[in-house]
C-alpha cells in the first residue's frame, strides 16, 4: 500500500493472498488472506497534520459498510480490536477501537464530516486525522468494503479491479515454483459430513488419539531393537529407487493433513456460529510435487486464540496418529513387501518432514499461524518485517515521522526475536537450497539447465528481487525527501563496508581432496635360491614388527647339499693328486692348482646358496607372509616371492585432486595442508607435499576413490576397471607429519588450505568453475 | 473524475513511458511541417488575386469540412494559405515560414518552442481558426487577463473574418458574461480562469446524490464551459510547469472559522522557542519541526486554554506555522501587506495572487505575525492541478520561447512532443555570461556600476530582479545615483504594458520583477538601436535556467542587437538553499574577488539541478496525488 505512506501509515497490510504470497508459499496454507488493518491514535508522529486539503472530496459524502460485511470483536495483546470479514472475498481487516469509533458511525445518514466531528469530540487526540480517514475510506473502497450515496465511479473501480488482477497474476509469476490451482467447493460436504468426523478433535478424538499413539509406541518399543532399523533406512530415504514411493505417501500424509484443517475449522465455525466455511480446496505444485491445500481463512473469526490455534494444529494432529498407524504396519508387515516399505516412507514423512517442515515457525507453514495466533500478532511475519524497516527509518536514517508499527513492549519484544530467529532461518535455508541445487548440478550434469533455471529463479526471488527493492527505496522514496542525503549515504557506507568485505578482504580458504595411504618403504621378499619350504615365520601384525635381519623362512633343498658334498670331495681328491703330483710332475700340479681353486669357488657358491636358503628380513618392519603355513613343503622357486616387509612409519597418501582443485592448489599455492580421518574425528595431523604429478592422469590410485566406493570419481563407463576414472585428476603425494598411525588403504581427506582470498573471487571462481562444468566450455 | 484521463504513468511503466518519449524526439517532424508549409507558399498565388469578399467566400467554403470533421491534408493546406492572405489583409502582417510551421505544428497537437518575439500570438490564429471551424470552442491560454483582452482584440478582425466569433474572459467578469464567452468560437483566458469556471461548473453541477430527496440539486446554475475540446496555450513552460507546481483550489469559510484568535495566540509562544534547541528548520521545504523539548513547551504552554489548544496535535501545528511564518515567510519577498491584508506574490512571475491563500492555516499565522487582522480560516471546495485540467483537452498544443529543459516532463505527464522550430532572422543579442560575487553588496555596487556605464551610452536597460523588495532597493540606489528609473513589480503594476512598451527607449531605465518576461514586446527606437539595443540585466539567478532564458530573451528580439548579463552572489537564495555545502566552500575560496567561470559553472548547475529536481517531484506529487485519490475514492463518485 506504499501509495498511501504520504498521509501517513495509517493503512497497513493489505491482503495477503491478494499481493500474491511472495513469501514461501505454506503446503497446508490454512490462512490464505489474513488482513491487517488498524488505525493510528496513541502516538501521534509528526507528519500527521489535522487536516488534509482533499478532505472536500470526502467530507460530505454519507458513505456505510456495504452490506454483509461482518464485524465481530477480537482482543489481541490484551487491546480490543475489530475484525472486518468481506464474506465475497474472504478477506479480512482489523480496525483499532478509534478507527472503529469512526467508522461505526458511518451509517449513510451522517456525512464523514459530522462522524469525524464527533469523533474528535469524544476521543481528542485519539481520534484519527482527517488524512488518516481519507485512507481508511480508501482503503475499505479499495477493498469493496464501502458504499455511498452517490454513483461510484464505474471506470476507477474497473481499473482497479484490473490492477488486482494483473497482482495476482504477478504474484503467480513470482511464486512460479509454488503455482496453486483451485479444484472445487468443499464447503457444502463438509456441512453434511462434519458431523461423521468432527469428533475427532474432541474428548474422545483426544482419547482415541492418545490410544493410537500409545500403541504404536508400545509396538515400537517391545519386541527387539528397532532404532538401528530405522536409522539405516531413513539413510535411503532420498535414493532415486525410493522417490516414487516417497511421493505417493507424501500425497496420501498431506491429503489427510489437510482434511484435517478442513474438519476443524467447519467444525468449531459451527460450534462458536461463525460458520467456518471452507471455500476453496485446490492443489499446489510444489517443486513439481502436487500437494493439496484448503483455505480455512475463515477460522480466523474464532475468538478465541486457542480454537484457532487448534485448527491450526489440525493437520500435524492428524498426521502424527496417521504416523503412529504406519508404525506399526510397518512392525508388523513382512520386510520385503511393498506395504512395509510404503509404510516406513509414510511414517517418516508423517513424523520427522512434518516436524522440519509444518511445526517450523519460520516457513510459512502451520506452525507459524498457530504461533501468530498464539502470540496474538497477526501477520507475523509482515509485521517483524515492518518493524525492521521502522527501525531501519527511525533510528538508522533518522526518519522522526515514522511510525511504530507494534502496540505493547511484548509485542516489540516477541517480534524482535521473531525477526532474528527468522533472518537466520531463512538465511540457513535459502543457502542450504542453492547448495543443494549446485550440489546435484556436478552430480547430475544432464539436469544442468533446468537445475540452473531453478537457482536463477531461487536466487532472482529471494535475492536479487529484495536487493533491487532495497537499493531503490532510499533513492526514490518520497518519504525520505527530508533525509535522502542521510539514507543515502548510510545505504551507500554499508554496501561499501559489504563490498569491500566481500571483494578486498582476503579469507581462509579450504580445499578437500580424498586421498588414500600407501606405504612409502615396501620391500618385497624373495627367495634367492629354490628349495623346499621347511619352516615360515607367520604374517607379523602392527605390534610386533620383525627387524632387518631376522629370519623370515627356511627353505631345504637336499640336491644343493649333495652337490656341495660331492664338490667338497671332488676336492679333497684333486688336493691329493696335486700333493702327489707337485714333487714328480710339476706341469700336471699346475694344471690341479687351477683345478681346485676352481672347485673351491664352487663350494663356496654352493654353501652361500645353501646360506640363503635361511631367508632374513631386508628391512623392518611388518612381515607379511605370502604363503602362510598352509604351503610348508612346497617348492620354492628361486627367485619366488614369498612375502612383503612393509614398513608404516613413513606411509605416503595418494591423493587425486580433480582439474578444478588442482588448479587452485597449483595456482593459489597450498598454505597448510591439515589431514582428517574418517570415523577418527578427534585426530588430525599436518602433511606436506611431496609432489604433484604433473598432467592428467585418470587411473585412479585405489578403486577405493571411485564413485562406485563412495569416493567422488564416477568410474569411466566403457571400462571394466573401477580405477579407471571419467574425470581427469592430478594427483597429489602428500607426506604426513606426525605421530597417528595410518594404514595403507585408508582414505583420509586433505583439507588443504589455501592462499587466502576475498570471498567475492572465490565466489566468481566457483561460479566460472560450475558453468565451465555444467556447460562443458 | 468522470473524464477518462491517462494516468501518469510510475515506476517500470514510468521508464517505458520516458523511453517512447525520447524515441519519439527523433520523429523528424519539423522537416515534415516544413515542406507542407513550402506547400501551402506554393498555393499563395491562388488566393492574392481574390477580391475580400471572394476570399471570404472561400474561407467559408474551406471551413465546411471542418466543421464537418472530415478534413482532408489538402484542405487543410488549402484552408492555411487563404487564411494567411486573410491575415495580411486585415492586419498588414506577412506570416513568415516559421510560423506556418508553428501553425501546423501546433494544429497537430505538439508544443512548439519558438524564439521570443517570433510572433507567438499570431501563430496561435492559424490553428485557433481551424479548430475554431468546428464549432467546439477553442480556448487559447495566456498568462494574464491584459493578454487576454490584448489578443482577442487585436485578431478579433481575423476571425471575424473567418466566419468565427471571439471572446475573452476576465478576472472580474460576472458569470453570464463569461458563459457568453464561452460560446464564442474562440475564447480567450488565462489558465486559472479556465480552471476555476470549470471547478465551479463541477461544484454546482456534480456530486449528485443518487438517493436525493432534493430534486434542487439538479437544476443549479447552468454550466459556464461546454465540454473541454482544443485549447492552445501560450508561454506553455509557464502554465503546464510552473504553475503546475499548486493546484487551484476554489474555498469557502471553514466550519471553525471562529478560532482564529489562536493563531495570535501561537506566535509569542513561537516566539519563545528558540531554533536547535526547541525546534529545527528545513530551508528547502519551509517546514519547522519541534523537538522534544519544544513539544514539552507546548504542552505546558497549553495549559488552561481553552478551544483548538485543547488538542495537543493542534496545538503543535498551530506553533510549527506560527514558526515558519517566522523563518520563511517575508514581507516584500512571499506576500505584500495591501489595505491590511497579506497577499501572497507569486514568486516565478512577481505578480499579486489575492485570491490565493496558504492552506491549512499558515496564512492565518503570517497574518498573526504581521499583527493585521486574521482572516477566518478558508476549507477547500474543490481543488484541481493544472496537470489535470489541462490533460482532459483531446487536443491540447502550446508554445513558449523556453520549453526543451522541459521536454521530458512535458512528454511524461501530458504527453506531448516537443517541435523546435529556428529563429525567423538569426538572433544578434550579446551574452556575457554569469558574474558571481561573493557578498550581495559587491554584486549590487557592480550592478549600479554596469547600468551607470550603459546609460551614459545611451542603451535602454531593462534590469529583472527576483522580487519586490529587491526591485525598490535598486531603484533607491539608482535614485541616489540621480539616475531616473521606473519601477514594475507587484505593487506598482498599474501601466505594465505601457512601461514595459516604453523600456526600449534610448536611456530608459526599468526595473522589473520577472513579471516583465512575457508576451508584451519591447520595441526600440532608431537611437536606442543604434546605442546597441536592450540592454538585460538579472539581478539573480533562478530556479529554473527557463526563467533565466525567458528574462534574456527580452534582448534582441526579431533580429534587433541586444546584450544580456546576469548578476549573482553566494549569498543568493538560490545557492544557500540548495547547494548549501558547495556554496559555504566557495564562499570560502572566493574571498573578495568574482568567481571564476570554472567554479561558476559547476555551481549553477548543481543548484538549478537540485532545485529544478525538487520541483519537479514536488509537480509530479501533485499530479500523483489527484490521481490516487480518485482511485481509492472511487467509491465517492467523480
Amino acid at each position: 500500500m506504499i501509495p498511501w505512506a504520504k498521509f501517513g501509515a495509517l493503512a497497513e497490510g493489505g491482503c495477503e493472498s491478494a499481493s500474491g504470497g511472495a513469501d514461501v508459499a505454506g503446503a497446508a496454507g490454512i490462512y490464505c488472506g489474513k488482513c491487517d488493518y488498524r488505525a493510528h491514535g496513541a502516538d501521534i508522529p509528526d507528519s500527521q497534520p489535522t487536516f488534509h486539503e482533499s478532505w472536500h472530496r470526502v467530507a460530505e459524502l454519507k458513505p456505510r459498510l456495504r452490506a454483509g460485511v461482518h464485524i465481530s470483536r477480537q482482543v489481541f495483546r490484551a487491546r480490543l480490536w475489530y475484525v472486518v470479514q468481506d464474506q465475497a472475498n474472504n478477506c479480512f481487516f482489523r480496525i483499532n477501537t478509534a478507527g472503529y469509533g469512526f467508522i461505526g458511525m458511518l451509517d449513510g445518514s451522517r456525512s464523514v464530516r459530522q462522524a469525524w466531528a464527533s469523533c474528535n469530540a469524544r476521543l481528542g487526540d485519539e481520534a484519527p486525522t482527517q488524512g488518516e480517514v481519507i485512507a481508511l475510506l480508501g482503503q475499505l473502497s479499495s477493498h469493496n468494503l464501502l458504499e455511498a450515496d452517490v454513483a461510484p465511479d464505474a471506470a476507477a473501480m474497473f481499473d482497479r479491479f484490473k490492477r488486482r488482477r494483473s497482482r495476482e497474476m504477478q504474484g503467480r509469476l513470482m511464486n512460479l515454483l509454488f503455482p496453486r490451482i483451485e479444484l472445487f467447493d468443499p464447503d457444502a460436504i463438509l456441512d453434511h459430513g462434519v458431523f461423521l468426523v468432527g469428533w475427532i478433535f474432541d474428548w474422545a478424538g483426544l482419547l482415541v488419539w492418545l490410544l493410537i499413539i500409545g500403541a504404536a509406541a508400545y509396538v515400537m518399543l517391545s519386541g527387539g531393537p528397532v532404532i538401528g532399523t530405522l536409522i539405516t533406512d531413513s539413510t535411503n530415504i532420498l535414493r532415486p529407487d525410493n522417490w516414487l514411493l516417497l511421493l505417493l505417501a507424501f500425497i496420501v500424509d498431506k491429503t489427510v493433513h489437510e482434511c484435517g484443517h478442513a474438519i476443524a475449522c467447519k467444525k468449531f465455525g459451527k460450534r462458536y456460529g461463525t460458520g467456518g466455511e471452507v471455500h476453496v480446496i485446490g492443489i499446489m505444485l510444489l517443486i513439481f510435487t502436487p500437494v493439496p491445500y484448503v483455505d480455512a481463512t475463515s477460522a480466523w473469526l474464532l475468538p478465541d486464540k486457542w480454537r484457532r490455534a487448534i485448527v491450526g494444529a489440525a493437520g500435524m494432529w492428524v498426521e502424527f496418529a496417521l504416523a503412529a498407524i504406519a508404525a506399526i504396519v510397518w512392525r508388523w508387515s513382512d520386510p520385503g513387501s511393498a506395504l512395509h516399505a510404503f509404510s516406513y516412507n509414510l511414517m517418516f514423512i508423517a513424523s520427522v518432514a512434518t516436524v522440519f517442515f509444518n511445526a517450523n515457525p519460520f516457513l510459512r507453514y502451520d506452525g507459524y499461524y498457530i504461533l501468530a495466533d498464539l502470540l496474538e500478532i497477526p501477520n507475523l511475519f509482515g509485521r517483524a518485517v515492518q518493524f525492521a524497516t521502522y527501525l531501519l527509518r527511525r533510528y538508522v536514517f533518522g526518519l522522526k515521522q515514522a511510525v511504530d508499527p507494534t502496540e505493547t513492549p511484548g509485542q516489540r519484544c516477541w517480534l524482535l526475536i521473531y525477526l532474528i530467529l527468522s533472518g537466520v532461518v531463512r538465511v540457513l535455508v535459502c543457502s542450504g537450497i542453492i547448495l543443494l541445487l549446485v550440489a546435484n548440478l556436478r552430480r547430475y550434469p544432464e539436469l544442468t539447465l533446468l537445475l540452473l533455471i531453478m537457482a536463477i529463479i531461487a536466487s532472482a526471488t529471494w535475492v536479487l528481487v529484495p536487493v533491487a527493492r532495497g537499493a531503490w527505496y532510499p533513492v526514490s522514496s518520497p518519504e525520505l525527501l527530508h533525509h535522502r542525503a542521510r539514507a543515502v549515504g548510510i545505504s551507500a557506507a554499508a554496501v561499501l563496508a559489504l563490498a569491500t568485505g566481500i571483494g578486498m578482504v582476503p579469507m581462509a580458504h579450504h580445499s578437500r581432496v580424498l586421498g588414500i595411504v600407501r606405504t612409502a618403504h615396501q620391500r618385497g621378499v624373495y627367495a634367492r635360491s629354490g628349495g623346499f619350504l621347511k619352516s615360515a615365520t607367520p604374517s607379523g601384525t602392527l605390534r610386533e614388527p620383525v627387524m632387518a635381519g631376522a629370519v623370515l623362512a627356511r627353505l631345504s633343498n637336499p640336491v644343493l647339499q649333495t652337490r656341495l658334498a660331492a664338490a667338497r670331495c671332488k676336492l679333497d681328491a684333486v688336493g691329493v693328486k696335486y700333493r702327489k703330483a707337485a714333487i714328480a710332475n710339476p706341469v700336471l700340479a699346475q694344471i690341479l692348482l687351477r683345478r681346485m681353486a676352481a672347485l673351491r669357488t664352487q663350494v663356496r657358491r654352493l654353501s652361500s646358496q645353501l646360506n640363503q636358503l635361511v631367508i632374513r628380513a631386508p628391512v623392518g618392519g611388518v612381515w607379511v607372509n605370502r604363503y602362510g603355513r598352509l604351503h610348508l613343503g612346497a617348492y620354492v622357486r628361486r627367485g619366488d616371492r614369498i612375502g612383503t616387509v612393509v614398513n608404516l612409519s613413513s606411509p605416503l597418501i595418494y591423493a587425486p585432486a580433480g582439474q578444478s582443485h588442482a588448479a587452485q592448489i597449483i595456482r593459489r599455492g597450498a598454505a597448510d595442508i591439515e589431514l582428517r580421518l574418517p570415523g577418527r574425528p578427534s585426530d588430525h595431523m599436518a602433511a606436506q607435499v611431496v609432489r604433484v604429478y604433473p598432467g592428467s592422469a585418470s587411473n585412479l590410485p585405489s578403486a577405493a576413490l571411485s564413485y562406485l566406493a563412495g569416493g567422488p570419481f564416477a568410474p569411466r563407463a566403457q571400462s571394466r576397471s573401477p580405477t579407471q576414472s571419467s574425470a581427469r585428476f592430478f594427483i597429489l603425494v602428500l607426506r604426513p607429519v606426525g605421530h597417528i598411525r595410518l594404514l595403507p588403504g585408508e582414505t583420509v581427506v586433505a583439507r588443504v588450505r589455501l592462499a587466502d582470498q576475498p570471498l567475492g573471487e572465490d565466489f566468481l571462481d566457483t561460479l566460472r568453475r560450475i558453468l565451465q562444468s555444467g556447460t562443458g566450455l | 473524475m468522470a473524464d477518462n484521463i491517462e494516468k501518469t504513468p510510475r515506476g517500470l511503466d514510468a521508464w517505458w513511458h520516458q523511453a517512447v518519449g525520447h524515441a519519439r524526439r527523433h520523429v523528424p517532424r519539423r522537416h515534415l511541417y516544413q515542406r507542407q508549409a513550402g506547400a501551402i507558399d506554393r498555393l499563395k498565388p491562388q488566393f492574392a488575386n481574390l477580391s475580400d469578399e471572394q476570399l471570404k467566400q472561400q474561407l467559408a467554403h474551406l471551413s465546411e469540412p471542418f466543421r464537418r470533421g472530415r478534413d482532408t491534408p489538402r484542405d487543410r493546406m488549402a484552408a492555411i494559405a487563404a487564411l494567411r492572405e486573410a491575415i495580411t489583409r486585415i492586419t498588414g502582417l506577412q506570416l513568415f515560414m516559421v510560423q506556418i510551421v508553428g501553425g501546423l505544428t501546433l494544429y497537430a497537437g505538439h508544443l512548439v518552442e519558438m524564439a521570443t518575439g517570433e510572433g507567438k500570438s499570431i501563430t496561435a490564429c492559424v490553428p485557433a481558426i481551424l479548430h475554431g471551424w468546428r464549432r467546439r470552442g477553442c480556448h487559447i491560454v495566456t498568462v494574464n487577463d491584459y493578454l487576454a483582452r490584448r489578443d482577442a482584440e487585436a485578431f478579433g478582425p481575423v476571425y471575424a473574418f473567418a466566419g468565427l466569433t471571439v471572446g475573452f474572459i476576465n478576472q472580474e467578469m460576472p458569470a453570464q458574461q463569461r458563459g457568453a464567452a464561452y460560446m464564442n468560437d474562440i475564447t480567450y483566458a488565462t489558465n486559472k480562469e479556465l480552471c476555476a469556471d470549470y471547478l465551479r461548473d463541477q461544484l454546482s453541477g456534480g456530486h449528485t446524490p443518487i438517493s436525493s430527496s432534493s430534486g434542487a440539486d439538479q437544476d443549479g446554475p447552468a454550466p459556464l464551459l461546454r465540454a473541454l475540446y482544443a485549447a492552445i496555450v501560450d508561454e506553455a513552460d509557464s502554465v503546464l510547469i510552473d504553475e503546475a507546481v499548486t493546484p487551484l483550489i476554489i474555498s469557502g469559510d471553514a466550519a471553525n472559522a471562529e478560532q482564529t484568535h489562536a493563531y495570535a495566540e501561537s506566535i509569542p509562544m513561537a516566539n519563545l522557542m528558540q531554533a536547535g534547541r526547541d525546534y529545527r528548520v528545513d530551508a528547502r521545504f519551509r517546514s519547522a519541526e519541534l523537538t522534544d523539548n519544544g513539544r514539552k513547551m507546548v504542552a505546558t504552554a497549553r495549559m488552561g486554554r481553552a478551544g483548538v489548544w485543547n488538542s495537543q496535535r493542534r496545538a503543535e501545528e498551530l506553533v510549527r506555522h506560527a514558526l515558519a511564518a517566522r523563518h520563511f515567510y517575508r514581507r516584500d519577498k512571499q506576500y505584500v501587506l495591501q489595505d491590511g491584508k497579506v497577499v501572497i506574490v507569486d514568486e516565478a512571475t512577481g505578480r499579486l495572487m489575492p485570491d490565493r491563500h496558504w492552506r491549512d492555516g499558515l496564512h492565518q499565522a503570517v497574518e498573526a505575525h504581521e499583527a493585521v487582522e486574521v482572516q477566518p480560516l478558508k476549507e477547500t471546495l474543490a481543488r484541481m492541478s493544472f496537470q489535470r485540467f489541462f490533460r482532459l483537452y483531446p487536443h491540447l498544443a502550446g508554445m513558449s520561447g523556453t520549453l526543451a529543459e522541459a521536454r521530458g516532463e512535458l512528454w511524461h505527464i501530458y504527453r506531448r512532443d516537443l517541435v523546435r522550430l529556428p529563429t525567423h532572422s538569426p538572433c544578434i543579442r550579446r551574452s556575457f555570461g554569469v558574474r558571481i560575487y561573493s557578498s550581495d553588496e559587491k554584486k549590487w555596487a557592480m550592478i549600479l556600476e554596469e547600468i551607470i556605464a550603459a546609460h551614459r551610452a545611451g542603451q535602454p536597460v531593462l534590469v529583472g530582479t527576483r522580487n519586490v523588495q529587491a526591485s525598490e532597493q535598486l531603484s533607491q540606489r539608482l535614485e541616489h545615483a540621480g539616475l531616473p528609473n521606473l519601477v514594475l513589480n507587484a505593487r506598482h503594476h498599474a501601466n505594465e504594458a505601457q512601461i514595459i512598451a516604453a523600456a526600449g527607449n534610448a536611456g530608459r531605465i526599468t526595473v522589473a520583477t520577472n513579471m516583465a518576461g512575457r508576451g508584451t514586446d519591447i520595441r526600440l527606437d532608431d537611437a536606442a538601436r543604434h546605442a546597441g539595443g536592450l540592454y538585460v540585466i538579472a539581478t539573480e539567478l533562478h530556479e529554473s535556467g527557463r526563467v533565466d532564458r525567458q528574462l534574456a530573451g527580452r534582448a534582441g528580439r526579431q533580429g534587433d542587437p541586444g546584450k544580456h548579463i546576469i548578476f549573482a552572489s553566494l549569498t543568493d537564495e538560490l545557492f544557500t538553499t540548495h547547494a548549501g555545502v558547495l556554496d559555504k566552500v566557495l564562499r570560502r575560496c572566493a574571498g573578495n574577488r568574482s568567481l571564476p567561470a570554472v567554479a561558476a559553472a559547476p555551481l549553477i548547475a548543481y543548484a538549478q539541478h537540485r532545485a529544478e529536481k525538487l520541483a519537479r517531484g514536488q509537480r509530479f506529487s501533485v499530479a500523483l496525488m489527484d490521481e490516487q485519490l480518485d482511485e481509492s475514492l472511487a467509491f465517492a463518485g467523480a
